[in-house]
């Protein structure tokens, strides 16, 4: 376990640095990141100043999900960079290079890229979430804050397992990234508006099949006391972590038969 | 006790069938109709500690996957594996830290990274002890001249350079065999002679066992003492390289291009090879028969156009070998 920390740190440091190679283009992202979070809330703002409430939701509401979202989602972009791209792996042969490795191989992926560009979103969600939970007059204690913290870490790991997922099926096909970017932009949106403004068929999309109204939409229940369960049993509002946790099964499980079969295949 | 005993071992691939246009994409998407490859066929082979070994074979001929299959990279479809009493697929982590695997179109190096830090991070990969990481650091470092660009990041060193370090790279820990799937690919003459003396200086000091394949067959005269020649995944040969010039060598090939197409060729002391149109590739033993025997034979009785004649050099008689199959 020691030996695993150490060389995730190496290994994302390794990562790291080769980025900074590339200063300039560094900043640019991290400028770009932060103009565009600046327009999408611009936006929610004009949508918002316009119709006053989504579906019940008030302005500071929205925001409090869209920077609980975010949050997730950033922390998702830190770790899980590797697998934007992953189909490179399989198209480019590299995998090979990671399995004569003595190491695990997905430890090995995820951890030779942590894109520290997403620290810029992290860090403009922190201050979205930060004032919309002020605005919505949640008060602060332990408890909230523990709730708070496992929902985020929830999320992340929920959004984390589906890229993982969307990755994986490069084993069979090969390509994969299309899917995946697809995937990326839909958990995104998803995630910043209450899903009782979707059709019922969206809705159970969204709670069974693609769990992301576990990053937000349930746990604000809780936080924010709508008592809006659409039908689905009150106890989903503290469901994150169990979802998260199925998931980080699931997907482990699918990336393992991928792998089994790329060794049979090779491509 | 051999280090790497391949017994029976085969690896078929399924391939599906594509048919071109909108209905034939369709009708193959539906019913999927698929050809077996078989990239490796029935292979057997053994090598003990210490060998230097070509593994050669034109593209294709299974030369990779075999590669793969001995690195664990690849399950086998049958057969059985054992390389230092390990299977490769099955003890996967425990087999890597015993090998090294050089490929010569892909780096494992660290891209943007100093050199010095990608060997660091192996350093902490393969858990190597540091006092042996200093000492083999020195050892390839003074052997390979690497001083000069340790400290240069990957991307900007030449071929021959980044080819240095990779080879360096895969022997840190003190694997037991080496696979070098073409490690002079690409490389000008003086860095593949480096690359070849480096490959026998190992062999010698470290008693590592080498695998190489290669298009290059100097790679394998100068440096290997063995040859395992694949061809549509079966080993057509196996032995010593001079084995192989003694027994392929005495041949002599005659290519001639006949005025017309004669329907029976019958030449005393020569075989008919190949034929092709008007064109057709004699065989014959100069033992035998001189090249003007054979030429004076044909002249009398067919109109000639153009001829040539070969001497076989193992180049030429691998190519032969990998066009005709083994005669």
């Amino acid at each position: 376990m020691r030996r695993y920390i150490k060389l995730y740190c190496l290994l994302a440091g390794a990562y790291v640095r080769s980025r900074l190679q590339y200063r300039l283009s560094f900043g640019f992202m991290c400028f770009g990141i932060v103009i565009s979070e600046a327009c999408l809330l611009g936006l929610l703002g004009a949508l918002l100043a316009k119709f006053r409430t989504v579906n019940g939701w008030t302005w500071a509401e929205v925001v409090f999900l869209y920077g609980l979202g975010n949050l997730a989602y950033s922390l998702m972009r830190i770790l899980g960079s590797q697998l934007d791209d992953f189909d490179r792996y399989i198209i480019r042969g590299e995998l090979d290079g990671v399995l004569i490795k003595p190491v695990a191989p997905l430890f090995y992926i995820l951890a030779s890229r942590v894109e520290l560009v997403h620290v810029s979103r992290a860090l403009t969600s922190v201050v979205i979430f930060v004032v919309a939970f002020h605005l919505t007059g949640i008060r602060w204690t332990v408890e909230v804050a523990l709730f708070t913290l496992t929902t985020i870490l929830s999320g992340t790991l929920i959004m984390l397992t589906l890229m993982l997922v969307s990755a994986t099926v490069a084993l069979w096909t090969t390509k994969s990234g299309k899917l995946t970017d697809l995937l990326i932009s839909a958990t995104k949106e998803a995630t910043a508006f209450p899903i009782s403004i979707y059709p019922l068929a969206v809705q159970l999309l969204l709670t069974f099949i693609l769990p992301v109204a576990f990053v937000t939409y349930y746990p604000a229940q809780q936080l924010l006391q709508k008592g809006e369960f659409l039908g689905m049993p009150e106890s989903f509002q503290f469901g994150a972590p169990v979802v998260a946790l199925a998931m980080v099964c699931i997907s482990y499980l699918f990336w393992y038969s991928g792998l089994r079969r790329y060794h049979s295949t090779g491509s | 006790m051999p280090i790497i005993t391949v017994e029976h071992l085969s690896k078929h691939f399924k391939v599906y069938r594509r048919r071109t246009g909108f209905w034939g994409n369709l009708s193959s998407t539906v019913a999927r109709q698929h050809d077996i490859i078989r990239a490796v066929d029935d292979v057997n082979f053994s090598l003990e500690r210490g060998e230097l070994v070509g593994y050669i074979g034109a593209n294709g001929a299974g030369k990779s996957t075999t590669i793969k299959m001995l690195t664990g990279i690849l399950v086998p479809t049958s057969g059985h594996i054992d390389v230092m009493g390990l299977t490769p697929y099955r003890h996967r982590k425990e087999n890597t830290r015993r090998i090294g695997v050089v490929f010569g179109q892909r780096t494992q190096l660290w891209w943007d990274l100093p050199v010095i830090d990608s060997f660091e991070l192996l350093k902490h990969i393969y858990e190597i002890p540091q006092n042996l990481y200093k000492q083999n650091l020195e050892f390839f470092s003074e052997l390979l001249q690497l001083r000069p660009f340790l400290s240069t990041p990957v991307r900007r060193l030449s071929l021959g350079q980044r080819m240095r370090c990779d080879l360096t790279a895969a022997l840190l820990h003190d694997p037991e065999i080496l696979y070098l799937d073409e490690p002079t690919i690409g490389l000008d003459v003086v860095a593949k002679e480096q690359v070849r003396q480096f490959l026998r200086q190992v062999n010698a000091e470290r008693q590592v066992t080498v695998i190489l394949t290669t298009h290059d067959l100097n790679d394998v005269e100068k440096v290997c003492q063995r040859l395992i020649i694949i061809d549509s995944g079966k080993i057509i040969y196996d032995g010593g390289i001079d084995a192989l010039k003694e027994r392929y060598g005495k041949t002599r090939m005659l290519i001639i291009d006949l005025a017309q197409g004669y329907s029976d060729i019958q030449l005393e002391g020569v075989d008919l090879i190949r034929r092709d149109g008007n064109r057709i590739w004699l065989a014959f033993d100069r033992d035998t028969i001189s090249a003007s025997e054979v030429i004076t034979q044909l002249t009398a009785r067919y109109e000639i156009q153009d001829l040539t004649i070969s001497e076989p050099e193992i180049e030429e008689i691998v190519r032969r070998i990998y066009e005709l199959g083994v005669h």
